[in-house]
Order: C-alpha cells, then structure tokens, then sequence
C-alpha cells in the first residue's frame, strides 16, 4: 500500500510540474504578443489604464508570465473583452466546454474503441490463420483517415450541403432546421462531427497502428502462450492487460483531438470550446484565449495523470520502479 | 520517403518560376474549364490554376522546412540529452517535453502565430514547436534502445571516445532515416497548418497570393463553375500529406 | 505424429509413450525438434500454416490437440514471463485451479516446490522472482490446473547449478505426474529421467533407460558431454 502511496505521489508531482510546465509556455507566448484588444474597443484610451492592469498587459514580458501565472494559479480567468464583453472567462469556458464535452467523449471513446477493434480485425493476437486480406483492408482504411480534419470537415459540410441542395429544390425534402443555425443542437450534425472528429483527428489513424501494435505485442507474450496453454480464455486476460495502454493512448490521443475539434466546431458552426478559441484567437481576447489555452493544457495533463494513476494501481511493475 | 521527396522537389522548382499574382487577373477568362492554354482552367478571376497551385505551394514548403530544421536540430539536440545521459536529464527533458506537448499542437501554433505574427516565420516557429516534442521523443526513445547494445560496449571496449560513438555510429548511421521520416512528417504538418488556418479565416497566407489552403477557401467561396479550382488544391493537399506521412504516421 | 510448415517435413514420425509417475527425457542437438514436439501435442504451433498429423491418446481414448489443455501441461523456459505480471503468485494458482472447476491449493503446493516462505510467496509478483523460484512458481500453477502430465521445455536453461539440481529433484518427487523432459544437458538426468529418447533431424532415433545404454547419435551426445560433466560420467574406454 504505501509502495503505491508513494508511486502515486510521484506521478502527481510530474503532473503538477508538467501543468506547471505548459502554463508557463501559454503565458510566455502571451507575454511576446505586440498590441492588444484595447485599441479594439471604442472606449479604449479611456479605459487603457483600468483594463490594462485587469488583464495584466502591463509591463515587461517577464512580469506578464508572472501575472498570468499567478492568476491562473487563483483559477482568476477575468474577463472576456471583445467575445462577449465582461462576461467572466470561467464562465464562457464552462458553458462551452459542455457543449464540446458531447463532441469529445464519443469520439474519444470511439477512436480507442475503433483502434482496438481495427486491431484486432487485422488478425492481431488471434490465434487463428491470418488471412492476407485482412490487415490490408485495415491499413487502407486507416490511410484513408490520413485525411487532415480541415478537409474532411469541409468535404462533409460541402458534400452534405451539395447533396442535400437538389432534394430541397425539388421539394423532396423538407429544409432541416439546423441546416444553418448554429444555435440548434441536431443529432445528424453532432454525429457527422463526431465522426469526422474521431476519423480525421490523426487520431483513428494513430490509434490502429498503436493498438496493432500493442495487442500483436501483447498475444506474443509467454504468458499468453501459457495461459492458451492452459485452456482457458484469452480475451479475459488481454482485456486485463490492455486498460493500461488503452487509457494512455487515450491521453495521448486528446491533444490531437482538441486541436480537431477547433476546425470540426467551426466547420460545422456548432458552438463550443473549439470556436470560442477560434474567436477569441480573431478577436484578440487574451483572457479568453490564455484561459482556454490552460484548460485544454490542463485537461491532457489531468487526462496523463489518470492514466498514469491506473497504471499505478493495475501494474505492480509501475510501483518497483522510482520514476 | 522517395516519393515525398520528388513531389516536393518537383514544387519546389515550381515554386522558383517567377509568378506575379496581381498580373494573372484577367476577368475575361474567368472560369475556364481545362485546357491546353490553361491545364487546369481558371478561377473567378481568370487566374491560371496551375500556376498557382505551383506558386502556392511556396506557401507551406518554405515555412514547413523551417519547421522541419527547428524540430530536427532541437530535437535530436535534446532527444540526445535524454536518451545517452538516460536517469535524472532524461527525466528533466521528457517533462519538459510533455509541457510542450500537452499544449494541443493547432492552440500551440496559433499562440505563436500571435505572439510573432500570422507570417511564414510565424508558421515555421509554430509547427517547429509542436512538432520538436514528437522528434526529440523519437531520438531518445532510439538512442535508449542502442546505448545499451552490444556493439556500443564493444566500441567502447576497442577505445573509442563516446562523443565518436554517439555522433556518427548512432546519431548518423541508425537514427537519421528516422530523422528525416520524422523531419518530411513536419513539412506534411506545416501544410495541414497552412490549409487549415485559410480554412478558419485570418492567419493564412492572405490574398492574392496564392497559397493551397486560400485556393480551396476562396474557390468554395465564389463558387467556381471550374472544379479544378478546388480539386486541384484539394487533391494536391491529399497527396502531399498523403506522401509525407509514408506509415501514415500522426500528425 | 507428423509436423509440417508449408512444404517442409519439421517432425516424423515422432511417437512415445509416458505414464503416471515417469520421467521421460527427450534430448537432442539444437535444432532437432524438441520444442516443436511439445508444442504439437497441445497444437500450439508458432507459425502458420502448419499441419499436424498424428493422434495423442489418453488413457487408450483419442484426444484432440485443444482438448488436451490444461489436463497436459506446459512449463516454459522463460518461466517469469510464462507467469502473469499483473497478478499474484497466489491468485494465478487459483484462477489455475478454477480453470480445473477444483479449489485453490493455497501456499501448501508453494511449500511442497520447496518454497521457504509459502505464505509471502504467494504474495509475491512474477518480477520479484529470482529464475528458480519463478520457474517453481510456474509449475505450480501447472499442478493447480490439476495437470496430470507435464511437458517441460528446457525449464532448467539459464538457472545456476543447484537451483538446476534442487528443480530436478522437485520434478522427481512428483509421483501423480508423468513428465516428459526436454533438454539439452544431459548432466541433469542420471537418477531422473526413467526413460531416454533421442531426437535427432525430427525424428526419434533411439531410446534407452540410461545413459549407459545409448548408442549411435545419443552416445556421440553423452560423449560430447563429457568434457564438461564430472569424472563419474560414462566415458568410452579410449
């Protein structure tokens, strides 16, 4: 027990120095950037003092670091200036990252699920005759996914609009409701934006290749031969030992589908974290920006952590070892 | 890798040929299906497609192979800190690595943008950030695995100092073709950057000059008779990243 | 039984027999298709395709390949990775013994192998285990399952000489098992092994009760063995 006190504790020091880390390179970007929103606003030499200090746009580079450190620090995200002027930034980056949660999850759970699954389709770990056919199917598959997320969320909003255009011309269908309003929730959007999230993200792509690999690892292992050896079942025992893996390749897959998600929000006009940064990034809105910039820093690090975590718990191995 | 390389190669001298964006508006010719005049036709504004697509893709291969120089020297640099020295650097380099990496990569390059500005320099800084994590990690992980192999004890034995060892039997004979796989993957990075920041408005490269990612942008926007004016840099985009990421690698 | 790989004939004509309670070696030069047999019994081959032809028989009744997991056991060379990183010593010996719809035989079995410490060792993970207890570990959970034989493949391989012995002579006192050895160091089975069997190009070419009664290719492998075996090892009279 205090073997995994102390491993844990370990991990939540690089956890802590990591985030440390990420924020420190947020708000030194911030620190470099010439000009700010000030000018923006109509009032802005007037109130250039005030909101300078607010928003920490006061002084050299290193005590901008120091300033928005500190802050982030207090969780104090201030104010939006120019997305939605004097709203709190927790409060903007709550309410959209709700509504990016249910992007997110699915295609998070999906890219792992898929990964292992097209895995496990070419043949990997099965004792069964590998048919030549298989992982090629699957590594065209996974190539196709090569496709950058820009593109494909272009050729599906452009692909779904060219075709659904005849049919409402020619009054075989009806136009939608969310076919242009962003505001309106519909599950065929979320669900193409889900998948175009999952399959684009490099993620889906990444994810098979990885998860081939670790189960073809895996089967190959003695104690798997031993355990066939034994008679008894396998995919208990590959289940068991693939949590571990599974839960890193999700936080290492996150990164990749945050960034997705900016250009598949914003492809499909739907609101969320994504388009708030795009926004915010166009607008100049640095607390809205730095604010977002933590959290989705802060979120792949929580997201190591718990993988970490788990390996600490699954793998007595993890708690041998001192790093 | 062979492809990749003659694909860029071949742009790139297409991007040498002089191309003057204001004087290619012709409104006469606008739209223009393919032709022997035009191979790919012509755009809203009666530009030649091709000679676009060719001048634009100077857009992400200059940029992308800043990119690639950032990413190869500070991450093979730090990847050889981590993976020779091994204990308490290794530890050091890969956190801070991870700091880099947990920034997701599009959020990381768009804070530098802004911090340097929506340039071709500021594209390479970018992408060179994003991308040096995933090399140094790649070189480390590499030196890691040879630094314990038999034949570097059997070097040693035979007299020869580390720096000879650690510079040209394993940083140049066994990790460079995974250096330049790694290092070709960025350029590919630094077009999907380019195309997507056309695609969101704003940080691209801006009009008139041509770029990949503003031909699609501004051919789905007039909507152009002529389909060439966004499947040409559409599939061009595929195709080039397609061929950047041989393995089909992450992005 | 006939194994093959493609086109190519791995193992012929290889066939013995093995009761409760016996010891039968089977040794052999590298490469002659030791590991191959006892992989075959339990149609575990490593490579694809591979057909195997012949027929095992328990107790005169056919059994299949498969069928015979479990009740024919395997005892790898590489025992800490034979064994399950992520569970205990104790939980593998009872989910062994579940497999065989039987309860766990707890530290007692540990204890019989010649473990010091049954309880703390069933405590134990896989990586804390030095090669011989590991490679002891291993067999138990063999035993758990309720084997009634055991195939071992080189299980003494890489182990220091008196763990080697302190093995062998634990494999000895086994009498509800019948074990069929395979080795490629004759040193180990002088007061061991039962039975003899040479395996030389995948085929059987001999069989004797001792080392004294071999001939042809197993007395070039005893001669062989000479030059690193005690004084009392059988040496041709010069």
């Amino acid at each position: 027990m205090r073997l995994v006190l102390r491993a844990l504790a370990l991990r939540a020091l690089a956890f802590l120095t990591t985030t440390a880390g990420a924020v420190l390179l947020v708000s030194v970007c911030f620190a470099l950037v010439p000009g700010d929103a000030i000018d923006a606003l109509p009032n802005g030499p007037e109130l250039r003092a005030q909101l300078e200090g607010e928003w920490g746009l006061v002084g050299g580079p290193a005590e901008r670091v120091l300033g928005t450190f500190s802050r982030a620090g207090r969780l104090d995200f201030g104010h939006s200036l120019t997305v939605s002027p004097g709203a709190p930034v927790a409060e903007l980056m709550g309410s959209a990252a709700a509504r990016s949660a249910r992007l997110l999850a699915p295609a998070a759970l999906l890219s792992l699920l898929a990964g292992f699954a097209g895995a496990a389709l070419a043949g990997a770990g099965a004792e069964l005759p590998p048919s030549p056919w298989r992982p090629r199917l699957v590594r065209a598959l996974a190539s196709l996914s090569a496709l950058p997320a820009v593109l494909a969320a272009l050729a599906t909003v452009n692909g779904v609009n060219a075709l659904a255009w005849p049919l409402i011309e020619s009054a075989r269908l009806t136009r939608p409701v969310w076919f242009a309003l962003p505001e309106t929730d519909h599950p065929v959007r979320s669900f193409l934006a889900v998948i175009v999230l999952t399959g684009a993200s490099g993620s889906f792509l990444w994810g098979v290749r990885r998860a081939g690999d670790t189960l073809a690892d895996l089967a190959a292992r003695p104690f798997v031969g031993a355990e066939r050896a034994r008679g008894g079942p396998i995919a208990p025992l590959l289940a068991r030992h693939l949590v571990v893996p599974a839960a890193r390749m999700g936080a290492a897959h996150l990164p990749l589908l945050l960034s997705a998600l900016v250009v598949v929000e914003r492809g499909f006009g739907m609101p969320g974290a994504g388009s708030l940064f795009w926004e915010s990034c166009g607008r100049r809105d640095w607390p809205v920006t730095v604010g977002l910039a933590v959290v989705a820093a802060v979120t792949v690090t929580t997201a190591r952590f718990v993988a970490d975590a788990l390996a600490v718990v699954f793998d007595p191995r993890e708690r041998a070892a001192l790093a | 890798m062979r492809f990749a390389l003659l694909l860029f190669g071949l742009l790139a001298a297409g991007a040498l040929l002089p191309y003057a964006p204001q004087a290619d508006v012709h409104p006469a010719a606008a739209d223009l299906p393919a032709s022997a005049a035009h191979l790919l036709g012509t755009d809203h504004l009666g530009r030649d497609v091709l000679a676009r697509l060719l001048a634009g893709s100077r857009a992400f291969l200059v940029p992308g192979a800043g990119a690639a120089l950032l990413a190869g020297l500070g991450g093979v640099g730090l990847g050889t800190l981590a993976g020779w020295y091994g204990g308490v650097v290794e530890g050091l380099v890969r956190g801070g690595l991870g700091a880099i990496t947990a920034v997701p990569p599009l959020v990381l390059a768009l804070l530098v943008m802004m911090a340097v500005g929506a340039t071709p320099t500021g594209l390479a800084l970018g992408v060179g950030l994003a991308a040096l994590p995933g090399l140094a990690e790649v070189v480390a992980d590499r030196l890691a695995e040879l630094r314990r192999a038999e034949f570097v004890v059997a070097a040693r034995a035979l007299g020869l100092g580390d720096l000879r060892i650690l510079a040209w039997h394993l940083l140049w004979v066994n990790t460079r073709t995974l250096v330049g796989r790694e290092a070709l993957a960025i350029v590919g990075q630094a077009l999907v950057l380019e195309v997507t920041l056309s695609y969101l408005g704003r940080f691209g490269v801006q009009e008139p000059a041509p770029s990949w990612g503003n031909m699609i942008d501004h051919a789905l926007r007039t909507g152009s008779v002529n389909p060439w004016t966004w499947a040409a840099p559409a599939g061009a985009v595929m195709l080039a990243v397609w061929a950047a990421n041989p393995a089909g690698g992450r992005r | 039984m006939r194994v093959c790989a493609g086109e190519r004939l791995l193992l012929d004509d290889f066939g013995l027999r093995v009761q409760a309670g016996e010891v039968v070696a089977v040794v052999g030069a590298s490469g002659s298709g030791k590991t191959l047999a006892l992989r075959s019994i339990l149609d575990l081959l490593p490579f694809r395709p591979g057909r195997i032809a012949g027929e095992v028989r328990v107790n005169g009744a056919r059994r299949d390949g498969r069928s015979l997991r479990g009740d024919v056991g395997l005892v790898f060379q590489d025992a800490r990775g034979s064994l399950d990183p992520l569970r205990t010593v104790g939980a593998q010996l009872a989910h062994a013994a579940g497999l065989a719809g039987a309860e766990s035989p707890g530290p007692a079995l540990l204890e019989r192998l010649g473990f010091a410490e049954p309880e703390r060792a069933a405590q134990r993970y896989a990586h804390e285990l030095s090669g011989g207890m590991a490679q002891r570990a291993a067999i138990a959970v063999a035993l758990a399952r309720q084997s009634r034989f055991l195939l071992c493949d080189e299980p003494t391989t890489g182990l220091d000489a008196p763990v080697q012995a302190a093995l062998v002579r634990e494999l000895r006192s086994l009498r509800e098992v019948g074990i069929l050895f395979v080795t490629h160091d004759l040193r180990l089975l002088p007061g061991f092994a039962d039975r003899i069997l040479v395996l030389a190009g995948g085929r059987v070419v001999e069989e004797a009760t001792s080392l004294e009664g071999l001939r042809g290719a197993g007395r070039a492998l005893v001669e062989a063995t000479a030059a690193i075996a005690p004084p009392s090892w059988p040496r041709s009279r010069a």
